[in-house]
């Protein structure tokens, strides 16, 4: 049978799976840890909210299709405004330009992409478990 | 002796095949679940029993059963992949579903493995080896 081939190849596109939500954490990570951090020098940019993006791909030389990190990008919505003008970045209007990321966003993302991560665990599991059942027919 | 030209274990064999590619679509459709649109797949269900009837025939199976197709883009198998029913332009991956089908893949995966070493045991004393 070619079942234990495929059961690898399972292993091999849920480990792909986690793959991908670990990186999607990391991107989340660094949004949360840079939420506060206004421009170095005066009147600047602050930090931009980075986004992550996923693609399905034909793995030929493995045979199977696996998902897989397209590309990161930055989130080009409006920075916030603060008036502040005894600030180190307050630009010549005295407003300090905020990064454009919302905890609250960041923190349902991240609960999604631990979701998905213990999705593909559970496949992982589930595999596991019939692989091992295949391989016990040898035993009885 | 070859034990696929018995039916019986030619069918279980071909299942648990089967049960083996639909758990990598499956998989592959719980590793996308955050992909942008992304359609869910699902393999087309197999007839057993006209699987049966060929065995018995001594074709072999790829030539004579229409619902084999070999080389597939989205399956390295020879099963059939079909659509399942999806929301048009977004990802529409319900991940409660695939689960719910993994695990009732499992668990025909265990019943025909089971099968298969019942009858396993049955040729085993037949031929008056325990």
């Amino acid at each position: 049978m070619s079942n234990p081939i495929d059961m690898f190849k399972t292993l091999q596109i849920a480990a792909a799976g986690m793959r991908v939500q670990s990186q999607r954490l990391r991107v989340i990570g660094e949004n949360i840890a840079n939420a506060n951090s206004t421009s170095s020098g005066a009147g600047g940019d602050p930090y931009r909210r980075k986004t992550i993006s996923f693609q399905n791909v034909l793995d030929n030389s493995l045979g199977i299709s696996t998902v897989r990190v397209a590309g990161f990008s930055y989130d080009t919505a409006e920075f916030g405004k603060r008036f502040d003008p005894t600030h180190p970045s307050a630009g010549e209007d005295g407003y300090v330009l905020l990064p454009n990321v919302n905890a609250l966003i960041e923190m349902a993302d991240m609960r999604e992409a631990l979701r998905s991560y213990e999705a593909n665990l559970s496949v992982i599991e589930a595999s596991k478990s019939m692989l091992q059942k295949t391989i016990d027919l040898l035993s009885g | 002796m070859n034990l696929n030209t018995i039916p019986l274990f030619s069918m279980l064999t071909e299942r648990l095949s089967w049960l083996g590619q639909r758990q990598q679509v499956l998989a592959n459709n719980v590793a996308n679940v955050d992909t942008p649109g992304f359609k869910p797949v699902d393999l087309a269900p197999i007839n057993f029993e006209r699987l049966a009837e060929d065995a018995s025939r001594q074709f072999p199976i790829a030539s004579t059963n229409s619902q084999h197709l070999v080389s597939s883009a989205r399956s390295s198998g020879p099963y059939r992949v079909t659509a399942q029913n999806a929301i048009s332009g977004s990802n529409s991956v319900v991940l409660e579903e695939q689960l719910m089908m993994i695990s009732q893949t499992v668990m025909e995966h265990r019943i025909t493995a089971g099968l298969y070493a019942k009858h396993m045991c049955m040729i085993r004393t037949a031929i008056g080896r325990t």
